[in-house]
């Protein structure tokens, strides 16, 4: 089974191809973000550009084609520049707590005895806290900044890979290819790494596809609580955020602003469902439990 | 010849909570150099235990009491784990049961193959590892032997990954393998082959071979002398010839009473020992065949000594002990 198989099997759906669509399509919008919306300041891309000094948004024109939001902020700019946030948030927490939890999980389930029992009981305890709320507070702690978010995500975000993979090890082990590895006298070290994870990371791949959503959604969540992303920093959150105000539109115009949060709030739904599509798909791909008989290798 | 490996007394229990579970218990035998010795036994009497424990690679609860395991007249329980593990598939190495999942599904046997070498000799190029392993694959008779070693083990048939199993096994050129049952999940055509293969092998690279099996046809026919294990203990043990020709335990006597016999018309039933294996946890007092053996008397509640009733030929029962 190998990478093309993958591959041929994201284009039998409609909706997988749609996440992939989906996915491709704001990878293309964060790739080619400086020609996209040329930046007005090249050393801090990521600022929002100001058209103004009002505090009430504009609708979309000629010059801002989504118009501005609260503080004159380009709102085309910032969802540009906000795909290449999420991309970058979503990746580096989903990354390093995937890292995290198949390190932890891995030496918890293949050791096993007090080594398993001590380390999952830590990991019951990062468990035991709120998901947002413990990131709110850690993120609180650091102080302001993408960073501080992404270490707070990080933080309360490996366990489920931990255990995930803790389960596969379990059973893993106990299979005769890792005795056979055993008695050809391969260290403990290479049977973890080389043997038995490439046979228990698809359902790794799966969850980090599916999470890439959510944590995108929890750093948006955070900035949008105002302790995450900088002031004018282009970040669907914060966008989301500015929208506060306006979302009741004026008097007798319910929708006056709708602007302010249909681009950013749109833009987050569609960068969700697009990785939880693509997740959907990997995992009715790469898990046999629920392949048909038809897609046996 | 001379001794390769000798077992003295050694004991492997399981420690459950249920019980301790006794599998192996006080067994001593020896190969020496270029032989074959053949361990006979149903299931659960403690044979892989003991290839395992040679290996030593009981999976916990499960723990070596007691004993020696001497190789080349060291003892292979008194080494580190490093050293052990330096020992594991250069200088004895060891062949499943179940060929289709002893080797690894996402890595191709040229791979695993070529490892095994590598792990042992970090200097030898990946290069060279390949062709070496291309070549024997070629020489445990896999055919268009450069193409398969980069098939994966899917692609390929019970008896090709048994041949490929044993190339992984011979490749550092052990002076001990231990085939764990390697025909019994083949069919016998192919059992036959694999037989075949491991006979040719052992002239050509001197290797001693412990061969664990539940077929008294295979023991016959590869070893030479065979060691028969009730309820992890050698009952009986000696060359072949007088193993098969004069059985002098109940249970060998039992056993080879109940194979099926060719030239007999087909009205007789066949003869089963009476009885069942007695749970792990609670085996008999004494001898622990005599719950199912039909000459017991009351000097078998206790433990019956290994007695040698003819050079060579051992059997551990009290019918043949001088002073009853």
């Amino acid at each position: 089974m190998g990478f093309s198989w993958v591959l041929k099997g994201l284009f039998k759906s409609p909706t997988s191809v749609l996440g992939v669509c989906l996915v491709l399509f704001f990878s293309i919008i964060a790739l080619f973000a400086p020609w996209i919306a040329p930046p007005e300041y090249p050393d801090e891309p990521y600022l929002l550009p100001k058209a103004g000094w009002s505090a009430e948004p504009s609708p979309p024109s000629a010059e801002h084609p989504f118009g501005t939001t609260e503080g004159q902020y380009d709102i085309f700019y910032g969802i540009v520049w906000g795909a290449r946030t999420a991309f970058k948030v979503g990746l580096i927490t989903v990354g390093f707590s995937a890292l995290i939890g198949i390190v932890v999980g891995s030496i918890s389930g293949y050791f096993g005895g007090w080594v398993d029992e001590v380390i999952m009981r830590v990991t019951d305890i990062f468990m035991a806290f709120p998901f947002l709320v413990a990131a709110m507070v850690l993120t609180t702690i650091l102080g302001k900044g993408l960073d501080k978010i992404m270490i707070a995500l990080i933080t309360f975000g490996w366990m489920g890979y931990a255990r995930l993979i803790r389960g596969s090890f379990l059973a893993a082990k106990e299979e005769l290819y890792v005795l056979a590895a055993k008695a050809i006298g391969v260290s403990d070290l290479s049977i973890i790494f080389k043997h038995i994870l490439p046979n228990t990371i698809y359902p790794v791949i799966i969850q980090a596809s599916m999470s890439m959503g959510s944590m995108v959604v929890s750093a948006s969540a955070l900035s949008f609580l105002g302790i995450g992303a900088p002031e004018g920093y282009a970040d669907w959150g914060q966008m989301i955020s500015y929208a506060r105000n306006w979302i009741v539109g004026a008097p007798g115009d319910a929708l006056k602003y709708w602007y302010t949060f249909f681009y950013p709030g749109g833009a987050i739904v569609l960068f969700v469902l697009g990785w939880n599509l693509l997740g959907d798909a990997l995992r009715d791909i790469l898990d046999p439990k629920l392949r048909g008989p038809r897609g046996a290798r | 010849m001379s001794r390769l490996l000798e077992v003295l007394g050694l004991k492997t229990y399981f420690f459950m909570e249920a019980g301790i579970g006794k599998a192996v218990d006080g067994i001593s035998f020896y190969i020496d150099e270029g032989e074959v010795f053949g361990l006979v036994g149903e299931s659960g009497c403690g044979k892989s235990v003991t290839a395992l424990s040679i290996m030593r690679l009981i999976p916990p609860p499960g723990r070596i009491v007691e004993g020696k395991v001497i190789f080349e007249g060291e003892d292979l329980l008194k080494k580190t784990s490093e050293e052990m593990r330096d020992i594991r598939g250069k200088k004895i190495s060891m062949i499943f049961q179940e060929p289709m999942v002893a080797l690894n599904p996402v890595y191709t046997i040229g791979f695993q193959i070529a490892e095994a070498i590598i792990v042992h000799y970090p200097d030898v190029s990946w290069d060279e590892a390949w062709e070496r392993a291309v070549k024997m694959l070629e020489r445990v008779g896999i055919p268009n032997p450069r193409r398969r070693a980069e098939e994966y083990p899917y692609q390929m048939s019970g008896g090709m990954r048994q041949r490929a199993m044993i190339a992984m096994a011979m490749i550092n050129n052990p002076r001990l393998l231990i085939a764990d049952e390697p025909t019994t999940a083949l069919d016998v055509t192919i059992q036959a082959q694999i037989l075949e293969l491991m006979d040719e092998l052992k002239r050509e690279f001197k290797t001693s071979i412990l061969f664990i099996t539940h077929d008294l046809g295979v023991i016959a026919e590869v070893s030479d002398r065979v060691g028969v294990m009730y309820g992890g203990k050698i009952v009986e043990m000696g060359d072949v010839f007088s193993i098969f020709d004069e059985p002098l335990h109940p249970y060998t006597y039992g056993l080879l009473s109940s194979l099926p016999k060719l030239n007999e018309e087909g009205k007789n039933r066949l003869y089963a020992i009476p009885g069942v294996v007695p749970d792990l946890l609670a085996f008999p007092e004494g001898c622990r065949f005599r719950d199912r053996c039909s000459c017991a008397f009351l000097k078998c509640e206790d433990d019956p000594p290994m007695i040698e009733v003819k050079e060579g030929h051992w059997v551990s029962c009290w019918r043949y002990a001088e002073d009853v």
